[in-house]
């Protein structure tokens, strides 16, 4: 199958001697081309479950594959290439190296992934007109407000083409009308086919975008929820 | 990660710390600096010594002992005798000089001749060793460095060449007075006696004009064999037979003794190759004398420039090791506020050992900045001792002096090499601990 599938999925850690699980017998499926909301209180498990998917970190047990790949099996050089080829993250302190230009920290994932110098600076230009930002690509992060560098991160989780684009809390740190802005371009990569994954503590303003949530509590799987096309129609033209 | 970018985040990061790169580089600058200077000051004096010695083709030359400095070398080698029966060895005489000059490969022979002598000028005399020489040592250190006046033309003349030293001590202050003055040799000989309250012996008065003063030269480079007052070899020959003075005297009456008439100190004897060396060495020896090459001396000469130098080495290298802990400590310190950096970098797909060799290559540029600086530091370092002691050997009457130090290729490109090396390993600890950072963990601090 093309997408991603988990299969009781469990990341636990031993604090003083007790094992916590973060994650414990998750299992869902996300279709290649969805866009899907993880909802939870803070400590639900949603971040490890995101770091799982981006392979930043290994589950205990269970099993994650994305594109037939399973994640718990590959090396770390493995999952060096996973994160620089299948999946594009997003964060929600957007993570620019604060010495890099915007379109230094775009072409930084390409140089990562090996692409040529030429090849990089081109795309990392088509890049940042794709969210609007080709006259800031000289300004570092820090002459950039919070939803431009947060367009800089989108460009950077792209450069490399990746089929998921991951994004833990990408709103969390911007006001309601930059956050519409993100969710805009989330909303044309999703219409130009890209699955996305969204961790969320905002389900109001996420509901309008994504075809699906997912609940987690304590770790757990609670609850799937569909959310209707005529909602997200209504919605999206409020 | 091309190469190509590793460097530019490497260069860029030690951009981004300007002070803690220069104060980096400044400790493997001092330690590079001092490492060139003190191995160059080592090269320098194996160069004068053992170079002047190979330039005196002394590997295709070797002396045959008389007797007396036979022994003495014996005993320096702490060899036991081998010439039991002395009266089976044949004399160092002219007829050995034309038996040893027959054998095949051999280029010359010169007997040596050296006696004890009397100066003197204006009432003021000085005591010293003549040497009897012709114009085919003029090639040879000291007499090839003489600036005052000349050398020796010919075998024959009322010539004498003295040294700085001798010269001032006849009063000829500056030396270069004494050139065209005479001054008298006096030297002892026998004679017949008519009764017992007469001594056996007289002291001969011969003039000689001064045609050149040789310098006074470090020790580097003095030759072990040439050195002292010079007149020619035909001047010198009937004075050393008649002289009584010193170990020749000892020397002739015990040959007389012996039946084997007056000999020669030693016999200097040139081949062609060192074939011929080692074949007329053989061949001589075979006739129960003993012979000396200073060729024999060159490996002791070279196990001593060699403890020399890896001593100045380990004092240089201990100045780097103290320097590679400062870059260590400079990256560690560099790797835990680089965390989240090193977090991003790995979250959007820098691997392992990428991020190691980023690390690696900050190190190496210390090293290899600091290597260049040290090796120009250590290059002008050693130029301003030299200017000090060229000062200081010129207010001791010694005018010529060699290059001390020298800065062989090995040297220059080991210094560098050295230190690129010295950092790289300095920055394996703390690249390894950039390349574990757990990137949820760095990014979750950040």
């Amino acid at each position: 199958m093309t997408g991603l599938r988990a299969e009781n999925l469990t990341r636990s850690y031993t604090l003083g001697g007790n094992t916590i699980n973060a994650l414990d017998g998750v299992s869902f499926e996300v279709r290649s081309g969805e866009f899907l909301g993880i909802v939870g209180r803070s400590g639900s498990g949603k971040s490890t479950l995101l770091n799982l998917l981006a392979g930043l970190d290994r589950p205990t047990s269970g099993f994650l594959w994305i594109d037939d790949r399973n994640l718990g099996e590959m090396t770390p050089a493995e999952l060096a290439w996973h994160r620089q080829r299948t999946v594009g993250i997003v964060f929600q302190s957007f993570h620019l190296v604060p010495t890099m230009t915007a379109r230094e920290n775009v072409e930084l994932a390409m140089a990562f992934a090996g692409v040529g110098s030429g090849q990089r600076a081109a795309r990392a230009s088509d890049l940042l007109d794709t969210v609007s930002l080709a006259d800031r690509a000289t300004h570092l992060p820090a002459e950039l407000s919070g939803g431009e560098q947060q367009r800089v991160a989108i460009a950077r989780a792209l450069a490399n083409s990746p089929g998921f684009l991951l994004a833990d809390e990408p709103t969390g740190n911007l006001d309601s009308s930059t956050a519409e802005e993100i969710l805009g371009i989330f909303q044309n990569l999703h219409a130009q086919g890209h699955t996305l994954i969204c961790v969320t503590h905002e389900k109001e303003l996420f509901s309008s975008y994504v075809d699906r949530f997912i609940r987690l509590s304590d770790g757990r799987l609670d609850s799937e929820e569909n959310v209707e096309s005529a909602s997200k129609n209504e919605s999206a033209l409020l | 990660m091309p190469w190509r970018d590793v460097f530019q985040i490497a260069f860029r990061s030690v951009g981004q710390a300007r002070l803690r790169f220069t104060l980096t580089c400044l400790g493997v600058l001092i330690a590079i600096a001092t490492l060139v200077a003190m191995v160059s000051f080592g090269a320098g004096l194996r160069e004068q010594t053992v170079g002047n010695l190979e330039v005196r083709e002394v590997f295709t030359s070797f002396q045959i002992l008389g007797s007396g400095r036979a022994q003495t070398l014996r005993d320096y080698r702490e060899e036991e005798s081998s010439e039991t029966n002395q009266t089976e060895r044949p004399s160092l005489n002219e007829s050995l000089v034309k038996r040893v000059s027959q054998l095949a490969g051999v280029v010359s022979v010169q007997e040596d001749i050296r006696f004890p002598a009397r100066l003197e000028r204006n009432g003021k005399s000085y005591l010293t060793r003549i040497r009897g020489a012709g114009p085919h040592v003029a090639p040879l250190s000291p007499y090839s460095k003489i600036t005052q006046g000349r050398f020796l033309t010919g075998t024959q003349g009322r010539e004498i060449v003295l040294t700085v030293r001798v010269a001032r001590r006849l009063g000829f202050d500056p030396p270069e007075t004494s050139l065209g003055q005479t001054i008298d040799v006096l030297t002892d000989r026998l004679r017949r006696v008519e009764s017992e309250d007469e001594l056996p012996f007289e002291t001969v008065r011969i003039p000689f004009d001064v045609v050149g003063v040789l310098p006074r030269l470090l020790v580097t480079q003095r030759n072990p064999f040439y050195r002292g007052v010079v007149i020619p070899l035909d001047e010198a020959r009937p004075l050393w037979k008649q002289s009584l003075s010193g170990r020749s005297a000892l020397t002739a009456v015990i040959s007389q003794e012996q039946g084997r008439g007056r000999e020669f100190d030693s016999v200097d004897v040139r081949v062609k190759d060192l074939v011929s060396l080692e074949n007329v060495r053989k061949e001589v020896e075979s006739w129960g004398l003993t012979t000396f090459a200073i060729a024999d001396e060159m490996k002791r000469i070279q196990e001593a420039f060699m403890i020399l130098e890896v001593i100045l080495s380990v004092l240089g290298t201990i100045a780097l090791v103290v320097a590679s802990l400062g870059i260590a400590n400079v990256l560690v310190m560099s790797v835990l506020e680089r965390r989240k950096v090193i977090g991003i970098m790995k979250a959007i797909g820098g691997t392992d050992a990428d991020v190691r060799r980023i690390f690696l290559v900050e190190a190496s540029l210390a090293g290899l900045l600091g290597g260049l600086l040290g090796l120009l530091a250590g290059w002008g370092l050693t130029r301003i001792a030299s200017v000090f002691i060229v000062r200081y050997f010129a207010r001791n009457g010694i005018l010529e002096v060699p290059e001390l130090f020298a800065y062989p290729v090995w040297l220059l490109a080991g210094a560098v090499a050295f230190a690129v090396l010295f950092s790289l390993l300095s920055g394996v600890l703390p690249a390894n601990r950039a390349a574990r950072v757990d990137p949820v963990e760095a990014l979750r601090q950040g």
